[in-house]
């Protein structure tokens, strides 16, 4: 190309504006929510049960009704104090609840009851695990706050434009735990691990059932960049409304590309709230103002400071068991099967359980898992049940697996057992016997059926002693037919071929 | 100390109460009496002293946070709640659109 | 028969011994209040249906407790199911509560019977019940006066026989105080006695329910109703309620008895600091001995209360917005405009003083050198209290600088206003109990002692009160109505 002079300078800044991009770190730090599976709510007795009718779990209290006051609900501090021992943070012995004081409708008294100053916990971490690598992520602190109320806007899809809006109670009160970590992470991927390793440890401590889609974690994040090697943090956007993994590690992606290239560009970065669109998957401002708000905290005077003794600590630790973390290295050492099976078996504390169970009972860790990984959780899943809701039990699964390796009941049987013992729990002997699925090895009585299923299919025969290996299958799908199904298949196999020499 | 209109203009923002023009000044002068007194504190030697949040008793050498049990409880009243909503719809409390500038 | 004369231990013997019944009882204080109310405006509402419905119950069944059938008057900043609670705002004009207060509870337990809701200073703000946003009560011993504030309904109402007993509420002397005005006794539990469960709430660490009487022995009576430990108040203290009825002996040999120079200097009218000193005397007379002290953090003390009170009321009144309860504004183009309009519409000017003040000392740039220092000074003045009871039994003060005021005079200087409750602030600074009985008459008009003790220790006072009336019997002398 000759004549016009854009190309070269274009190519030129392009490289440029790549390799600033390079050298940009990303900064991200996560705000967490998550609501705690209690029965009742954080500072009253009204029950936390989600989808009842509107208001129809509300008092005095979680109402904001003149004269009324909290009253701290004790489950919440201890599933609290579970999480943050889980998390490493040191438990303050004392911590205080304090008032965040603004307006909105769906907060009946204008100032939730949070904690400020003094938390319940601070200094923690948690490990991921990046692109093989561990990576400790720090957890500033830990602390528990009343949810609020729900909104309805009516005469448009959302806020924006509506003509008024209707307040639902119902969440209000209901106990939530905030997590806020170190800005340790680099990247937006790294965001979406360690969401995820967060909402698994919570769910593991059987906290929170923390899921984003529904809402019972919510994550906010905050994200800045600045160029390597620079120690000051850059201005940090906050970004909501993400409420997927996905979404998290994508709503990421994009700012800290909108970030990149507004400073490559010479632009500043100003402090701002943008909400995640998930149909567009891109961001944009909230429609509120600037500046920072003034909550005028102070601690809440119609409540005690939270004094959590050590007593309290032990009590929580014993009843906390191990951790996802610790088990996964535990049975790595003990049962020796594989890192990614061993995720599958560990992802819930009932189906870990159900597994050791079982190898206490048959020593078969590796037949065991197979199954707690494989036909079983492919039963459940179809049939839209989780394991603890099922009559199946260890022992049963034990005596089931040691029926197959007597060969008393074939691999193929056994899964129709399996499902069997699932709905009804009945003992495998039991079910083998009424379901006729007991497996033929008895070797004379399958010579019987080899010679048989030789001598009706001369055809299969002469295939096979010319030469043509795959004839066999005809033979033993003719066994297998005639004993339906219940032929021992390498038994028969081998017997079939004796006796064809 | 010193409040100046603006300042209790901007405070009365905060706290969501709608104030005349008289009102403003006439407050911004009672305001100013009031805090001129209260300034008196500033002479009080505090170091070393911690603030009395409330003046609680513990009742009892160690220090205990009354808590209550996790055992929901449904409330008898819950109509009379809604019943005094000043304007309701399918038993939700109906407020003003929203304009998103309320978060202060 | 003028039932409504007697106190109220004398009304329950009488319907103990049957000599009289409830309805009786109840129809004779609704003529009493008949005759005298238009005078006196105690009350924002009557609630004579219910009474009467259960003092036929109480005829029919029989009484249930030592204060059974007999009427009180409560103040109408404390929650009553179905019965209007105003708080005598106008924000709060048609409000009816969907629950109980727990010491409403505690009476109708003790088949005591409400006879209606007493005026207040809006939102118990005040000290003389001109801030109502209703009507300003009169004091039955000069109705060009003030009851005192802010239970002025309830210290008027006894005063005037309008009903046997009264509670009322104090956060910095709002009991205390119209007690010393209109004559009757008044006392402030320490801080914790009583539930707060169902009192609207002024300032959260200040606040505390407590009885107004015609004598020593109703209050005794009445604390040991409402006295009790409630898990739903989360500062509501878990300790044994003693039997009041045994601290009503005539004994106080040996009681040590502290005056601070702090509380008897410059600003206390000449005729009161002459009602005390002879009331020390005659404490004298009756084996106590007496001394002057000085606690230097009195000084402090109001400047303290006017940071802390405010501050915690902001908070506490931010509910009132319009959304679930109470006022709305029919301004309301959007959200926010409605929260301006029916807050402004629905307070009176010395709420919206405090509020400003309160989300003023809580700001950012302001909460230490206001709230935080405040909350410190705070730890000063309960120290002085707490050194001087480690040598005296209780302190003794006037409890106002003079007597009731002119209705009119110090409504349009708030700082003046302030400056009468400098005795009774420091206690609820300091969380611990006083009472105020009749000492005197300075120009036909009552003056109040005020005796403090240490923290739940309520039977000193009741002992050095009961003393003390039992000699000089002020409490006979009433009012002209």
């Amino acid at each position: 190309m000759f004549g016009s002079c854009t190309p070269e300078p274009t190519i030129y800044r392009r490289a440029m504006i790549g390799n600033e991009i390079m050298n940009f770190e990303t900064v991200i730090g996560l705000e967490t929510h998550a609501q705690l599976q209690t029965e009742s709510k954080m500072f009253c007795s009204c029950s936390t049960k989600f989808g009842n009718d509107p208001n129809s779990n509300i008092c005095p209290v979680c109402t904001g009704q003149p004269g009324s006051l909290p009253v701290i609900n004790e489950k919440a501090v201890r599933l609290a104090v579970k999480t943050a021992l889980a998390l490493n943070c040191k438990i303050n012995n004392e911590s205080v609840f304090a008032r965040k004081n603004y307006f909105y409708p769906d907060l009946p008294k204008d100032y939730q009851i949070s904690q400020f100053e003094m938390p319940l916990a601070e200094h923690g971490y948690l490990e991921i695990e990046v692109g093989g690598q561990i990576k400790k992520i720090g957890i500033t602190r830990v602390h528990l706050e009343e949810d609020a109320g729900k909104l309805v806007h009516k005469g448009s899809a959302g806020i924006k434009g509506s003509d008024y809006s209707l307040v639902d109670l119902n969440r209000t009160g209901t106990p939530l735990m905030e997590i806020v970590s170190e800005p340790d992470l680099r990247t937006p991927e790294e965001a979406r691990v360690y969401m995820e390793e967060l909402a698994h440890i919570l769910r593991y401590l059987e906290v929170c059932d923390a899921k984003l889609e529904e809402g019972s974690m919510r994550c906010d994040a905050n994200i800045s960049i600045r160029r390597a090697g620079v120690k000051e943090l850059g201005v940090k956007t906050e970004l909501k409304n993400m409420n997927s993994f996905k979404a998290v590690q994508k709503a990421l992606e994009k700012e800290e590309a909108r970030q990149k290239e507004v400073v490559s560009e010479g632009g500043k970065i100003y402090q701002q709230t943008l909400l995640f669109d998930e149909a567009t998957s891109s961001v944009h401002p909230m429609r509120s103002k600037e500046g920072s708000h003034d909550y005028r905290y102070f601690p809440d005077p119609d409540l005690l400071p939270l004094y959590v003794d050590e007593k309290m600590i032990e009590e929580v630790k014993g009843l906390t068991g191990e951790l996802p973390i610790e088990k996964f290295k535990r049975f790595v050492s003990q049962y020796g099967i594989p890192g990614q099976d061993i995720n599958v078996l560990i992802e819930s504390r009932y189906t870990a359980d159900f597994f050791e169970e079982t190898v206490k009972l048959n020593s078969e860790p590796k037949l065991s898992a197979n199954w707690l990984i494989g036909d079983i959780p492919a039963y459940l899943n179809a049939n839209n049940i989780e394991l603890k809701e099922t009559k199946l039990t260890p022992v049963l699964l034990a005596e089931m697996i040691g029926l197959v390796k007597t060969g008393a009941v074939s691999g193929n049987s056994a899964k129709k057992v399996v499902a069997e013992m699932i709905k009804t729990g009945r003992s495998a002997k039991e079910l083998v016997e009424s379901m006729g699925a007991s497996q033929i090895s008895d070797e004379s009585a399958l010579i019987e059926i080899a010679e048989r299923v030789v001598a009706a299919n001369p055809q299969s025969v002469e295939a096979f002693k010319s030469g043509k290996e795959a004839a066999i299958k005809h033979l033993i799908g003719q066994a297998m037919k005639e004993t339906k199904g219940r032929a021992n298949p390498r038994l028969i196999e081998t017997l079939i071929k004796k006796t064809l020499g | 100390m010193s409040i100046s209109k603006d300042t209790v203009e901007y405070t009365a923002k905060l706290a969501r109460l709608g104030l005349s023009e008289d009102e403003k000044t006439l407050y911004a002068k009672q305001l100013n009496d009031i805090l001129g007194y209260v300034d008196v504190i500033n002479s009080a030697d505090t170091k070393n002293i911690s603030p009395t949040a409330s003046t609680r008793l513990s009742g009892g050498k160690e220090k205990t946070t009354p808590m209550r049990q996790d055992k929901a409880v449904q409330f008898e009243g819950i109509k009379k709640i809604i019943g005094n909503a000043p304007e309701q719809e399918d038993n939700m409390f109906r407020v003003p659109k929203i304009m998103g500038d309320e978060e202060q | 028969m003028n039932l409504h004369k007697l106190t109220a231990h004398e009304l329950a013997d009488k319907l103990r011994s049957k000599e009289i019944g409830c309805v009786e009882l109840i129809n004779d204080i609704y003529s009493r209040i008949d005759a005298v109310e238009g005078k006196i405006g105690a009350f924002n509402c009557l609630t004579k249906d219910a009474a009467l419905k259960k003092a036929k119950e109480l005829d029919d069944k029989g009484l249930n407790g030592e204060l059974s059938g007999v009427p009180i008057a409560l103040k109408d900043n404390i929650c009553t199911d179905g019965v209007k609670t105003t708080c005598s705002s106008k924000i709060l004009k048609d409000f009816i509560p969907p629950y109980n207060a727990t010491v409403v509870e505690l009476l109708q337990n003790e088949g005591m019977i409400p006879v209606g809701k007493t005026n207040l200073d809006e939102f118990a703000m005040g000290s003389s019940t001109e801030n109502s946003a209703f009507k300003t009560t009169k004091n039955p011993w000069d109705i060009q006066r003030v009851p005192g504030g802010s239970s002025g309904g309830s210290a008027a109402a006894v005063a005037a026989d309008e009903a046997s007993l009264a509670l009322g509420s104090d956060t910095g002397g709002s009991i205390r105080q119209p007690a010393s005005f209109c004559g009757v006794v008044g006392l402030k539990p320490t801080y914790g006695r009583v539930s707060r469960y169902g009192l609207i709430a002024f300032a959260s660490s200040l606040d505390q329910i407590g009885p107004l009487t015609k004598d020593v022995t109703d209050a005794a009576l009445l604390m040991n109703v409402i006295a009790k430990y409630d898990r739903r108040d989360s500062t509501s203290a878990n300790v044994d309620t003693p039997d009041y009825k045994k601290s009503l002996i005539k004994d106080v040999k040996g009681l040590k008895i502290a005056v601070p120079k702090e509380l008897m200097g410059e600003g206390i009218e000449e005729n009161t600091k002459k009602a005390i000193l002879e009331a020390l005397k005659v404490y004298e007379k009756m084996g106590a001995t007496f001394k002057e002290v000085s606690l230097p953090s009195l000084k402090f003390a109001l400047a303290t209360y006017y940071i802390i009170a405010p501050a915690e009321a902001s908070s506490n009144l931010s509910r009132y917005d319009g959304v679930h309860y109470g006022h709305r504004s029919e301004k309301q183009n959007d959200l926010l405009n409605m929260y301006l309009s029916t807050r402004s519409e629905g307070f009176g000017p010395e709420v919206k003083r405090r509020i400003i003040i309160g989300t003023y000392a809580l700001s950012s740039g302001y909460y230490d050198a206001y709230y935080l220092k405040a909350q410190k000074v705070r730890t000063l003045i309960k120290q002085d209290f707490d050194d001087t009871f480690k040598d005296f039994d209780v302190v003794m003060s006037p409890t106002c600088p003079s007597p009731a005021f002119k209705i009119g005079e110090k409504v349009s200087d708030p700082l003046s206003m302030y400056l009468s409750d400098i005795a009774t602030i420091p206690i609820n600074l300091a969380g611990i109990p006083a009472i105020s009985i009749p000492c005197g008459f300075d120009n036909d008009l009552p003056v109040g002692l005020q005796i403090m003790g240490k923290a739940f220790d309520e039977e000193t006072l009741f002992r050095a009160a009961f003393s003390y009336e039992q000699e000089t019997q002020w409490n006979k002398r009433k009012p002209e109505l």
